[in-house]
């Protein structure tokens, strides 16, 4: 069975060829998980050691995420969807107002969605108040902003205050996008300002499992 | 513009002169003599070397068909609608008001008052976007990605070479209303975003363009602000800009092959907001330590100065360099 085939594939963003070899892993026996495993797991933790070297761009992992979500789409929706619900949890996603970019958000969608979540995704220019009435309505804790322009730190310093009206104290708010990646958590009212979005998947994944204090 | 003595400093206080005003961020961004007078008194204020006719980065998207939204609350003008759809419409464009439509005036005459009131030693300097910047506000990013992915390249490079030509009216109007010095801005050209291979592709010809173009038209300086990371030295080669905005210093030196070029940096744009008078002033001097040849550097953020700046931040930097004795052998 060639893995490493499918994994190049989905590294080089190229969707058709990494179908095209999935689905001849599945028609030569090959189960779900190990494709998973062996085709997807490693290109994404690729992805995730070239974040950490600054040595990658927006578009390579939109190219390679694209993949990913294309050879998913082929194995299973429906196994997608239960390891996202019953294994890590929901996250609330939205680009904050003030802002309408949504490609940062878009590939924190795709990553977290592959890195099983179940990813609620608000859209964009989105009322602080609406991320909290998500959080409540989903029964989930975590609200990821996304934004592209440093003024709109105002709306994204709003959030933690509506929650805590509200006494939802458990609420955690991570922030990330080039117009917050700068800045303090301390500055945004946050609980984390991601540097790219594995780092925020990162923090994510350390709350879900227990080893840091939310 | 080299063989100067003192240290120079050129913080890009563009919006932020409208808050040490205690004017409009809206009315400074839309009216060329609240724009001109808040320079002018940031001017007086801070006492620096060049002034900004610039405000937000959104004035020929808007010129071109974007919508923006006003809000004081947030501060700059900020993208409602994209001009477009998708690549495949963008000759739509030429049916619209064009390049120095919307606030372009508004930048032009503050430009010329500024350059017309002001003594030669201060630079005026507006900014323009380039072409893929200005492309990812006339349409959804996304959409641009989708045709490179598609490897559907011909609708994109001639919309991006339509937006280059746009570029240069507008910048050959800015040098007509006095501008010395055109900062050419180009975020979402930057490794962050997309691979190198695709900005020599698609964005480095046409960058280059640009400022050939304004140089004969009468540019005095281009000054080129995107992140120099290692990728790009070859690209600042090339282009040869009288200034460059730079993160760190000692690798520019080694690898730039134009003596000439003015290095402009770095103090972080967060710093004005979150740092003091005394963090200003060791990354100040941090800075140009690591330089080797201090006569080619000029002291300044690395980009805009933020809106929620601490105004005795500002001050600390002018201050520092004025202060900063450059030694014989650095001049």
């Amino acid at each position: 069975m060639n893995y490493s085939e499918l994994a190049e594939a989905v590294k080089n963003g190229d969707n058709i060829l990494a179908v095209s070899l999935a689905q001849d892993l599945l028609q030569s026996g090959a189960t779900i998980e190990v494709i998973i495993e062996n085709g997807l797991t490693d290109p994404l933790n690729e992805l995730s050691s070239k974040c950490t070297t600054d040595d990658f761009s927006l578009f390579e992992i939109m190219m390679a995420g694209r993949a990913m979500m294309d050879v998913m789409e082929l194995i299973n929706k429906e196994l997608l969807e239960e390891n996202c619900i019953s294994h890590k949890g929901k996250i609330i996603l939205g680009t904050i107002k003030g802002d309408i970019h949504d490609l940062g958000k878009h590939i924190v969608n795709i990553i977290f969605t592959l890195s099983g979540f179940k990813v609620i995704d608000l859209g964009k220019d989105i009322e602080p108040k609406k991320f909290i009435n998500a959080a409540q309505e989903h029964k989930t804790p975590f609200i990821c902003i996304s934004s592209l322009l440093t003024p709109t730190a105002i709306y994204a310093r709003e959030i933690k205050d509506i929650a805590k009206k509200q006494n939802l104290n458990d609420i955690i708010v991570l922030a990330g996008g080039v117009g917050f990646e700068h800045a303090s958590k301390e500055y945004l009212q946050v609980d984390y300002v991601a540097k790219n979005v594995f780092d925020g998947l990162e923090y994510i994944l350390s709350i879900v499992e227990g080893k840091r204090d939310g | 513009m080299d063989n100067f003595r003192r240290l120079l400093a050129m913080p890009q206080v563009m919006g932020y002169a409208s808050i040490l005003c205690n004017e409009s961020i809206i009315k400074y961004s839309t009216d060329a003599q609240t724009m001109y007078r808040c320079q002018m008194e940031a001017l007086n204020y801070y006492k620096y070397d060049a002034v900004y006719p610039a405000c937000d980065h959104l004035v020929q998207a808007q010129s071109l068909g974007s919508k923006l939204e006003f809000n004081e609350s947030v501060g700059y003008p900020y993208l409602s609608k994209n001009a477009l759809e998708n690549v495949h419409e963008w000759e739509r464009l030429k049916t619209l008001d064009g390049p120095l439509a919307g606030r372009v005036p508004v930048i032009l005459e503050a430009c010329y008052q500024l350059r017309k009131n002001l003594d030669q030693e201060v630079l005026v300097i507006p900014k323009i976007v380039g072409p893929f910047t200005l492309a990812g506000q006339l349409i959804e990013l996304r959409e641009i990605f989708e045709c490179i992915l598609l490897k559907d390249l011909n609708k994109l490079q001639q919309f991006l070479e339509y937006l280059t030509d746009c570029i240069i009216a507008y910048g050959d109007a800015l040098i007509k209303s006095g501008a010395d010095v055109i900062v050419i801005y180009d975020p979402l050209v930057t490794p962050d975003i997309v691979p190198a291979d695709i900005f020599y592709l698609l964005e480095f010809e046409n960058l280059k363009k640009i400022c050939t173009v304004l140089r004969s038209k009468g540019c005095k300086g281009i000054w080129i602000q995107f992140p120099t990371r290692e990728k790009y030295f070859p690209v600042f080669n090339n282009l040869q800009p009288d200034f460059l905005s730079v993160d760190e210093v000692t690798k520019i030196e080694d690898n730039l092959s134009d003596s000439s070029t003015l290095l402009v940096g770095n103090i972080p744009p967060f710093s004005f907001v979150e740092g003091s008078s005394a963090t200003i002033e060791k990354l100040s001097f941090d800075f140009l330590e690591s330089s080797k040849n201090k006569s080619k550097i000029i002291l300044g953020g690395s980009c805009e100065i933020p809106l929620e700046s601490k105004s005795e931040n500002i001050l600390a930097l002018v201050n520092f360099a004025k202060s900063y004795k450059m030694v014989k052998s650095d001049e």
